[in-house]
């Protein structure tokens, strides 16, 4: 594990290289420019404002219904988008595999840098709102490194694992939106945790998502340290879920060449 | 210590159908040492070349590597096309294993060498192939690898900048381990201080170069006369034959007039070009072409070749063009054929490749003369013959 480290370390210039690369690929002969890392956030934020504090009233306590979305939404859309990039990034990078000797975890971690990257600007422009709507800043707010952390470890696992298993089956790329839509209702996005029945919440909280943007609400929004047992958890889960994936990552790794 | 490997029989299989790509093969090139891997096509090279890059495993057996390794697999591989040549070369020296400053100071010379600086930042999808392959050995080229793999790389670009290439690597052999494989017999035997012939995933023979190219050149000569036996009949298009050996096959031919326009009908004294498009399959010595038209009959009109002219052939390996112009021709109304030809050192009982009746073109001609050439002349009047001779 420290070798494959080492190495990855060696080849960090060229994780920078293919981030660069695609984020300005991304943005080149486009009018707006970076500013698309926004829309998408926006125009589902909008959406939901209407359907869900205009059609339908989800209770949300005295928070504005738009700041409670966004914040949830940030960083499902930072966890989604990352799976769906990182996912086929291997398998859509085949000539560099097959051509070039690297680490090859630099491919989807690539794909990493710039969903969050996309994430880092929904995070300012949570920041500007956050100033608009007059909410408090409070010395919880020490604690969003950490939960960022705990978000990038159980994205990156996911991203590896899931990355080197649809080299060998490609059937995923086809589920992939379905667990996506699915995963997401079943994390407090659009609602809040308390809509959900109280036997069920153990088992509800499993799921490290939910427990992050609980842990981002309770912070960002009501200035209050988020359960130190649901991240601990949530922490906990991650980790394994890292090291499971990029050792899965690694055992699989040299055979992505035969296969592709 | 630097630039030194080993593979110790070195196997590799796919895990779906039994088949090992090699087997058996046991090696260890030293620093300084350059190796020239021959073989016929499918028997091993690539891979042994991946096995040492590391992109593949072997199923059993080992490879050490000691040293920076640069793999020159495919030029150009991992460029992104969006992305300008400039950024390319970050890209690629990252692929590399460079780091950004180590890149910063060898930028100059890339570039120099690779002779694109005016297009350094247009986007690399809006190069030529064969400035696609410039950029690519010159970032390869200037790593300061301690060792460098080369699979088929002059197969790009033009001669010019092949022999520029071949003259590089001959200027890192003595700071590098190279290993080179090439269907270019004449450039191994330059380059390399060893050869390997590999047969079937095996090792037939390994040594100094000149006798193991003998020994390869004749078994390959061997396998010709074998295959020549069962002479193939491809092009069903035109129902013309096709026989040869396949080491350089004839893929296209085309006619063109005086502008360079594809073009199938002809006047009378217009220019003709035929150019034939050629791609190397395998190992060639001395290779020369051949065209000759005929009429709708068959008859035998024109006939000329590359051997006739003296004129020696460097072939770019890939695919590559040769043209050959007809200033004026001479042909009357009619439809005419061409068959074109590739074979070593003016033998054409045993060519490469030869389509007889590839293509087709039309000639129109004002002139209401019969046959198929028009020779010129002219009518006199008539004269009376006078009895003059008096022993008559």
């Amino acid at each position: 594990m420290r070798q494959h480290l080492t190495r990855l370390i060696r080849y960090r210039g060229l994780l920078w290289n293919l981030a660069l690369g695609d984020l300005k690929a991304r943005h080149r002969q486009t009018t707006l420019g970076m500013l698309w890392a926004l829309a998408q956030p926006l125009s589902m934020l909008l959406v939901f404002a209407v359907v869900f504090s205009v059609f339908v009233k989800v209770p949300v306590g005295d928070i504005p219904y738009v700041l409670f979305a966004y914040t949830g939404l940030l960083s499902w859309l930072f966890f989604a988008n990352s799976l769906s990039a990182g996912l086929p990034s291997v398998v859509s990078n085949m000539n560099l595999v097959t051509k070039a000797s690297f680490p090859r975890e630099v491919i989807p971690l690539s794909k990493l840098v710039t969903t969050g990257f996309d994430f880092l600007i929904g995070m300012a422009v949570l920041a500007l709102l956050l100033i608009a709507y007059h909410r408090p800043a409070t010395g919880a707010l020490v604690v969003v490194p950490g939960i960022v952390l705990v978000q990038v470890m159980f994205t990156t696992g996911m991203v590896l694992w899931s990355s080197a298993l649809y080299v060998l089956k490609r059937d995923l790329g086809s589920i992939l939106p379905l667990i996506l839509q699915v995963w997401m209702f079943l994390s407090p996005v659009v609602y809040p945790i308390s809509l959900v029945p109280e036997r069920y919440h153990t088992l509800y909280l499993l799921n490290p998502m939910a427990a992050i943007m609980e842990a981002y609400r309770s912070v960002l929004l009501f200035g209050t340290l988020p359960s130190f047992s649901g991240m601990a958890v949530a922490a906990a889960i991650s980790v394994v879920v890292l090291w499971g994936g990029y050792a899965y990552f690694k055992a699989l790794e040299i055979r992505f060449a035969d296969v592709m | 210590m630097a630039g030194r490997l080993g593979l110790g029989r070195g196997v590799v299989a796919p895990a779906v159908a039994e088949f090992w790509a090699i087997q058996n093969v046991t090696f260890e090139v030293t620093r300084g040492e350059a190796v020239g891997i021959v073989g016929a096509n499918g028997a091993g090279k690539s891979t042994i070349l991946k096995l040492i890059a590391g992109i593949t495993a072997p199923t059993s057996g080992s490879v050490q590597v000691e040293g920076r390794l640069a793999t020159l697999i495919e030029l150009g591989a991992g460029f992104n096309l969006d992305l300008t040549g400039r950024e390319n070369i970050y890209l690629n020296g990252a692929v590399l294993g460079l780091s950004r400053r180590e890149i910063d100071e060898h930028f100059d010379r890339i570039v120099a060498f690779s002779g694109l600086a005016e297009f350094l930042d247009v986007p690399v999808k809006y190069y030529s192939s064969g400035m696609y392959a410039r950029l690519g050995f010159s970032i390869a080229a200037h790593v300061q690898a301690e060792i460098i793999l080369t699979d088929e790389i002059l197969a790009v670009g033009d001669v010019l900048f092949q022999r520029q290439c071949l003259k590089k690597i001959q200027a890192l052999k003595s700071a590098a381990t190279i290993l080179f494989v090439s269907h270019d017999l004449a450039a191994i035997r330059k380059v390399c201080s060893r050869v390997l012939w590999l047969k079937d995933g095996r090792v037939q023979l390994s040594g100094e170069p000149e006798p193991v190219i003998e020994a390869y050149l004749r078994s390959v000569q061997a396998n010709r006369d074998q295959n020549l036996r069962a002479v193939r009949s491809l092009d069903s298009e035109t129902g013309g034959l096709r026989k040869g050996s396949g080491e350089i096959e004839i893929v296209g031919v085309e006619t063109l007039d005086s502008r360079g326009q594809a073009c199938a009908v002809f006047k009378m004294d217009d220019a003709l070009t035929v150019r034939i498009r050629y791609l190397v399959k395998g190992p060639f010595r001395d290779p020369g072409f051949c065209v000759n038209i005929c009429s709708q009959e068959n008859v035998f009109i024109h006939g000329t070749n590359t051997f006739i002219h003296e004129r020696p052939v460097t072939l770019t390996e890939g695919e590559g063009t040769i043209d050959l112009r007809y200033s004026a021709l001479p042909l009357l109304t009619g439809t005419y054929w061409l068959t074109v030809g590739v074979a070593s050192e003016n033998d054409w009982s045993a060519p490469y490749d030869l389509r007889e009746r590839v293509r087709k073109f039309e000639v129109l001609s004002t002139r209401p003369d019969g046959g198929l050439v028009c020779i010129e002349h002219q009518w006199s009047d008539c004269v009376p013959v006078r009895e003059q001779d008096p022993a008559r």
